[in-house]
């Protein structure tokens, strides 16, 4: 791989804060960074892979950007417009013309141009084919992780082909970058900011779900019909018919009775009586189940 | 007597309730060793609800007589749904977990 400079590589130059611009959590965020490195790995072991280390592809990092910016600053050759099936999700893959340029002459066999020069009809069919080879790998990274089956749609010149995003439209810009620190061979992806949502649905789907906190919350919320039970026994329904009021009954003293929620029996307790106040203890050490 | 005669030797479980609350189910599982609910007593003193597999039968007062714990029935339930809920005042024991 040639080494070409940094010069003309399309890098955005910082931009101030702006306060419409998205928030996306450390988790999600993460997220992102972990697939579209791994994407750079298969991009490192497939499409790009020379032999040598110049065909590594390292993943830079992701930033938002609105599309009318983003496209006056991208010096694309070719794009690979896909959607994600099912999904609001649609985006952009996007050869640089540096990396272009450099990926037509290494397979043509053709010295490194001194300088960018217009596609002939057979480096651009060459072209797609890379950005198809590319796509293809995309598309398996992004199923394995989950976000979804990923079809290209078009492949292009020019990213305002499809007319897919609007000039204010924020989007998520993935940067990649092929060879050494510096070089200003370059892959970017761009996404519509639906993919923070597909992102955080699958961090969802992998951490507790809120939902059920919630639930757990409600649930040891509820209240339970609780009986303190002193004891029972059992009595045939003859003497239970004859008792009326004045008769007493000799209770247990209170040191075997349990708790009875909602007809299911619990634990023992310690129960206490006197004229002011009712105690109900657990018992110190493993309490017993009861029978 | 004649009404029951037919079942009359049909057995039952007669259950002395000291008392019926209503507990949050996060604090009724989290009831450990050591913990206690206190409830205060009114005026009337300790009473019991006899139940009949489950069904509100009799009130009793409640009194130590001899170191035992003696019921005496002072009213008969015709209303099941008499039983009310007491307010309580749980004390966490004091090796318990918060």
């Amino acid at each position: 791989m040639s080494s070409r400079t940094a010069q003309s590589h399309s890098a955005p130059a910082p931009q101030r804060y702006e306060l419409w611009r998205p928030v996306i959590g450390s988790e999600d965020r993460g997220a992102l960074e972990r697939i579209h490195q791994e994407l750079a790995a298969e991009w490192s072991r497939g499409p790009l892979e020379r032999g040598d280390d110049g065909g590594a592809v390292a993943f830079e990092g992701f930033g938002f950007e609105d599309f009318g910016r983003f496209g006056k600053t991208m010096r694309t050759a070719q794009v690979a417009f896909f959607a994600i099936e099912d999904t609001p999700v649609a985006g952009m893959l996007m050869l640089g013309i540096d990396l272009a340029r450099d990926l037509v002459d290494a397979r043509l066999g053709a010295p490194a141009s001194a300088a960018p020069v217009a596609f002939s009809p057979l480096e651009i069919g060459l072209l797609h084919q890379v950005l198809n080879q590319l796509a293809e790998r995309l598309a398996e990274v992004y199923r394995r992780e989950g976000i979804g089956k990923l079809e290209v749609t078009r492949v292009s010149g020019q990213i305002d082909d499809l007319r897919l995003f609007a000039p204010d439209d924020c989007l998520i810009v993935f940067r990649f970058r092929v060879g050494e620190k510096g070089s200003a061979l370059r892959l970017s992806i761009a996404t519509g900011l639906e993919m923070i949502e597909l992102v955080k649905k699958l961090a969802g789907a992998s951490r507790p779900v809120p939902a059920s906190q919630a639930v757990a919350r409600i649930v040891r919320e509820i209240p339970v019909r609780t009986r303190v039970i002193l004891g029972s026994w059992r009595l045939p329904l003859r003497e239970v018919a004859v008792l009326k009021r004045g008769d007493s009954i000799v209770l247990p003293d209170g040191a075997d009775a349990w708790l009875e929620a909602e007809g299911t029996k619990l634990g023992h307790v310690k129960i206490g009586i006197d004229r002011w106040q009712l105690t109900v203890e657990a018992p110190s050490g493993k309490s017993s189940p009861v029978r | 007597m004649a009404t029951i005669e037919y079942a009359a030797n049909v057995e039952v479980e007669l259950s002395a309730v000291a008392t019926t609350l209503k507990i949050p189910a996060g604090v009724l599982a989290g009831f450990g060793a050591g913990d206690r609910f206190e409830i205060e007593l009114d005026e009337s003193g300790p009473s019991i609800l006899l139940v009949v597999d489950g069904r509100p039968f009799a009130i009793a007062s409640v009194a130590k007589l001899d170191d035992r714990l003696v019921a005496t029935i002072t009213e008969i339930v015709s209303n099941v749904d008499r039983e009310g809920y007491e307010p309580w005042l749980i004390r966490k024991s004091e090796t318990a977990k918060p």
